[in-house]
């Protein structure tokens, strides 16, 4: 599954458009991380737990978006954006979506 | 911010006025934020100076990687392919500047240790995007799009921003002369 924020990629070309396709994950803070962080607060500097925990969610939202794809018969996701919004204190939400489509690479059928 | 440090003095000063001869409660009422707030300044002073050289450093590293926001590609090579990159940074400030942001806070102007860690995070998220596209053997970034969000609470920020671009692979040059 070719998966790029672009409209286009180099080398392919679309022969379907199959549709929108979403992901989106709601992760909650982990009371010891945020425990943790309010002490690296104090000195500042990356927090690590957090940057983790941003990561997973956006794993995760990315195959939930891959997984709608594949169901729709897609071979690349192009135009990929994600966004974010805090749905309560200590909880957000990260939200991917794109377009589906088929390609083929240029000189092919 | 203010609001304990205030307190804490006027508690100081009653105290004091009372002839409490409270000492104790003097050692902690004042003495907790001051201890903070020297340990913001100087910990927290050092390991941002260590993280700035560091940046500096890993983008002189990556200064010929070539990265726009464009969604068109431009000299790309088809046999390379093309794929998504994302990158996430969280990073908080220490309590000293956050002190003396809640100073400016009442005065109004540019908060410049924000914007200092603004663009901390900024960079960093970008040489992530940067470092995983350079492993997967691509050397150019294009549609590099950066989301910017608060996890913490109050006065404190933590700044999360989410990079992401397409990284793809423009033809070297060199091989061309």
């Amino acid at each position: 599954m070719l998966v790029v924020n672009t409209e286009t990629l180099p080398g392919y070309r679309i022969i379907a458009t199959k549709g929108l396709v979403q992901g989106s994950t709601v992760r909650a803070k982990h009371l010891g991380r945020d425990i943790a962080a309010g002490f690296k607060n104090l000195v500042g500097g990356e927090l690590k737990g957090y940057t983790e925990l941003l990561t997973e969610a956006r794993r995760e939202a990315l195959s939930r978006m891959l997984a709608q794809a594949q169901e729709l018969g897609a071979n690349a996701v192009l135009n990929v954006r994600y966004s974010t919004s805090a749905i309560t204190a200590g909880a957000s939400e990260l939200f991917a979506y794109g377009t589906a489509v088929t390609v083929a690479q240029d000189g092919q059928a | 911010m203010i609001a304990t440090l205030g307190t804490s003095l006027a508690a100081a000063v009653v105290a004091a006025r009372n002839h409490d001869g409270d000492v104790i409660g003097l050692v902690f009422n004042l003495g907790i934020p001051l201890v903070l707030f020297i340990l913001g300044w100087v910990v927290g002073g050092r390991r941002e100076r260590a993280h700035l050289r560091d940046l500096a450093r890993r983008e002189a590293l990556n200064a010929n990687i070539l990265r726009t926001d464009l969604r068109a590609y431009g000299p790309a090579d088809p046999t390379a392919g093309a794929l998504l990159v994302s990158a996430e940074v969280v990073i908080g400030t220490d309590y000293c500047k956050a002190f003396f942001a809640g100073l400016r806070k009442l005065v109004g102007g540019n908060l410049r240790s924000y914007e200092t860690l603004l663009e901390r995070a900024r960079r960093e998220a970008i040489l992530r995007l940067i470092e995983q596209a350079r492993s997967r053997q691509f050397n150019a970034l294009c549609c590099v799009r950066l989301e910017a969000s608060n996890v913490g609470k109050g006065i404190m920020p933590m700044v999360a921003i989410l990079a992401y671009a397409t990284a793809y692979r423009v033809p070297d040059t060199a091989t061309t002369n």
